[in-house]
């Protein structure tokens, strides 16, 4: 059994969410509305077939420095767990891929910077590493 | 649980709401008439049938035992006995818990057949003491049906003629058959009116010429003919829609203003014009989907009112009016809570003992009045109780001892004040805690919970005259009326209800003490705090000094703010969304908006403001 990943980049690092949970890809727009008082890496709300959206830079939440928001920036809307709407911002689409998870490697604690507890594992594509980003804990309530 | 066993749960619980209805004034004067006795034969019958056919086999087993009594009242055969009325209650209760333990799958078959066999047993001595009334039988009442559950009965054509059916009956008991208001009786709503009250085919009183209906609807066994139930999503998805058109309608309008053509463009803008009404009328239809009448809660109190009274060793007389005033089905699961509490406290703390209350010259049975009405866009609702009042002073000591306040502050107090100190947290004037109310997190839960739902609580108390509660809801939680307010490049809304004035303060009225840090400003003869939303939200104003900008004076719960903004624009209805559905709460946002161009606007909480700037000052004081 195989599983469509759609691979993207953030910061030049390729990451993999399940295609399943996109909803929407969008580009990036000047009109999100930032909310009080919440960390740097939300980075407001906006509405996205009515509903209210939060819009998550996980770009500045894996890394810190200078991220870039022009024409070509992009914003996926993924659907979670209880049917709450998140969106995310990329810097590029690459593909889709077809991946087996028997080939997705268990990340262990040292090496990978990001929570084990973040990822579904690691995969080999062509000669890169994509990590496969497990968004129901990475974006859940508590964790933005 | 499967679906349908959920929404058994549902009509489960309208069943006994009913049947508590009519067991509470029977248990009182100990009768029961026909009516009664057909009405409950019906619940009983329903809950058995239904609860069968989803698998709460046990539920259905007691139902089908009391059932039995039923038949036999029904049927003349047994005559009512004194205390039938309060061992049917009793047995109510004990099916309610059997079906909750049933549906957690935590029924213990032991206890459960415990209980059937009590059940059985007092059964079985009722009809077996000789008969002292023979039980007529007549044509039933029709019986409100209400959803206490996440669902809205509608079709509201079809409810007001129940309604009318049914105020009819009220009027004058001896009619057989609803009467509309000229005194008329209406096929169609005969035909409903038999439809509802004949729930099942074995209650059939006289046969008319709409006997194929009665069959029809009848022998369904369903109690909401005329109605369906609906998810609550559903609506609210209905109403996201039209909110999706009111936005491309005010795009296309955007669009049409910058056509060259003056023509087309008055055609285009006119056109425009009338599909925005239409939307209009079509969100008002969403909305009025939306609302329930008052009943809905009403039906829980006698039952509480009831269980607490004969707890406490009370005498209670529970009126209310209003019923049919309609409320937001979303409103009705915040109000509940808070005003079971405000009930319970009229009861717990109130109400005097009967022979207190006979020393001082008041009918032994304490009065407790609920009213519900719709005024200025406003639903007001009033609890009252003939007791023995708020005693001020004791509140006063309370609030000492406790800290709240100092003893020069409580001298300047006045009298409202004072008795307003009750809804402050951790204060009760009952010395020892009881289990019902009195744990002093009462009257302060009670106002939040309130707030959350843009209502405020009022509360006046007369010494040894009673105590009364004004609860002042907006009609919706869905719809807001909202003033435009400007900081830097953000746009806002604050709910108008909690606008007390705007003004352009002058360099005088501004004031400030210790390192002039803070604002305040003096307004008249009042001093009133300075929270600059720019501070406080951390945005770039368009400007920094007070006296460049518009002060708006906000009351918060009790409390009143000057919010420093910008500048402030024209007054408008937004539809409130969530931030809560994909995100969560935020301090100081009651919840968003979507504008005209497609993008947000967050809707400003007054009370999680001033949360917001305390919370700021502590931070800031214990970083210095």
């Amino acid at each position: 059994m195989k599983d469509e990943f759609l691979v993207f980049t953030m910061l030049g690092i390729l990451y993999g969410v399940r295609l399943e949970k996109v909803r929407e890809i969008l580009t990036y727009e000047n009109s999100i509305t930032p909310l009080p008082s919440n960390p740097a890496w939300v980075l407001g709300v906006i509405n996205l077939r009515g509903e209210i959206t939060p819009v998550i830079d996980l770009r500045r939440k894996f890394a810190s420095g200078s991220c870039l928001y022009d024409a070509e920036t992009i914003v996926v809307a993924l659907k979670l767990e209880g049917d709450r709407m998140v969106a995310i911002v990329v810097d590029t689409i690459e593909n889709i891929v077809q991946i087996d998870m028997k080939d997705a490697q268990h990340t262990s604690d040292i090496g990978s910077t990001l929570d084990p507890r973040y990822l579904d594992g690691l995969v080999k594509v062509g000669n890169d590493m994509v990590s496969l980003l497990n968004i129901d804990v990475l974006l859940g309530i508590d964790e933005i | 649980m499967t679906e349908y066993q959920s929404l058994f749960l549902g009509e489960a619980g309208e069943l006994f709401a009913s049947g508590y209805d009519r067991l509470l004034p029977a248990e009182e004067s100990d009768s029961l008439d026909a009516e009664a006795v057909a009405e409950l034969f019906r619940i009983l019958h329903t809950i058995k049938g239904s609860s069968g056919g989803v698998d709460f086999n046990n539920l259905s087993r007691y139902a089908h035992s009391l059932e039995n009594l039923l038949s036999y009242l029904r049927d003349g055969k047994v005559g009512y006995k004194s205390g039938m009325a309060s061992f049917l209650v009793d047995s109510l209760d004990s099916m309610q818990q059997i079906l909750d333990k049933e549906s957690q799958d935590t029924l213990d078959s032991a206890d459960f057949e415990t209980k059937i066999a009590v059940m059985e047993k007092r059964v079985a001595e009722f009809l077996a003491l000789p008969s002292s009334t023979p039980a007529p039988v007549s044509a039933p009442k029709p019986v409100p049906t209400t959803s206490n559950d996440g669902f809205i009965l509608f079709d509201p054509a079809d409810i007001a003629k129940f309604e009318a059916a049914q105020e009819t009956t009220k009027l004058d008991d001896h009619y057989d058959h609803p009467v509309s208001d000229d005194g008329m009786i209406d096929a169609a709503s005969l035909a409903i009116y038999e439809a509802m009250s004949a729930g099942n085919e074995t209650i059939v009183a006289d046969p008319t010429p709409i006997e194929e209906i009665r069959k029809s609807t009848a022998s369904s066994g369903n109690i909401q003919m005329a109605s369906i139930r609906v998810d609550l999503d559903k609506i609210d998805l209905l109403l996201n829609r039209v909110g999706e058109l009111v936005i491309t309608n005010a795009m296309l309008d955007r669009f049409a203003e910058k056509l060259q053509n003056h023509h087309d463009k008055n055609i285009l803008r006119e056109q425009l014009a009338q599909l925005e009404r239409h939307i209009r009328d079509l969100q008002d239809a969403v909305m009025s989907v939306r609302m329930v009448p008052m009943e809905q809660i009403y039906a829980k109190l006698p039952k509480i009112v009831r269980d607490l009274a004969k707890k406490l060793g009370k005498q209670v007389r529970l009126v209310h009016s209003g019923d049919s005033v309609e409320i937001d089905k979303m409103m009705i699961e915040g109000l509940n809570d808070p005003l079971m509490h405000i009930i319970r406290n009229a009861i717990d703390h109130g109400l005097e003992p009967p022979k207190e209350r006979e020393e001082s010259g008041k009918a032994p049975a304490g009065l407790i009045t609920v009213t519900a009405a719709q005024e200025n866009g406003q639903i007001i609702i009033n609890i009252n109780d003939d007791g023995r009042g708020i005693n001020v002073e004791r509140v006063v000591q309370k609030a000492i001892e406790n800290r709240t306040i100092s003893h020069e502050m409580a001298a300047k107090l006045s009298d409202e004040e004072k008795l307003n100190l009750v809804f402050n947290a951790g204060l009760s004037t009952v010395g020892e805690i009881s289990d019902i109310s009195g744990r002093g997190v009462g009257m302060d839960v009670v106002r939040s919970n309130i707030s959350k739902l843009g209502g405020l609580v009022r509360l006046s108390s007369t010494p040894r005259r009673g105590t009364r509660i004004s609860i002042v809801l907006p009609l919706t939680l869905a719809i807001l009326d909202g003033l435009n307010v400007f900081v830097g490049d953000q746009r806002y809304i604050l709910p108008l209800s909690a606008v007390v004035e705007s003004l352009q303060p002058g360099p005088k009225v501004i004031k400030s003490n210790g390192d002039g840090s803070r604002k305040i400003l003096m307004l008249r003869e009042r001093f009133i705090p300075i929270i600059e939303m720019h501070r406080l939200f951390a945005i770039e104003p368009k400007y920094a000094q007070i006296e460049d900008g518009i002060l708006i004076v906000v009351r918060a719960g009790e409390e009143r703010f000057a919010l420093f903004v910008d500048s402030f624009g024209a007054q408008q209805q937004v539809v409130v969304k969530s931030l809560e559905k994909n995100f969560r709460r935020v301090r100081g946002i009651g919840g968003a908006m979507v504008q005209g161009d497609g993008t947000v606007a967050l809707i400003l909480d007054p009370l999680g403001i001033i949360d917001k700037e305390r919370e700021m000052i502590l931070a800031q004081e214990a970083y210095l």
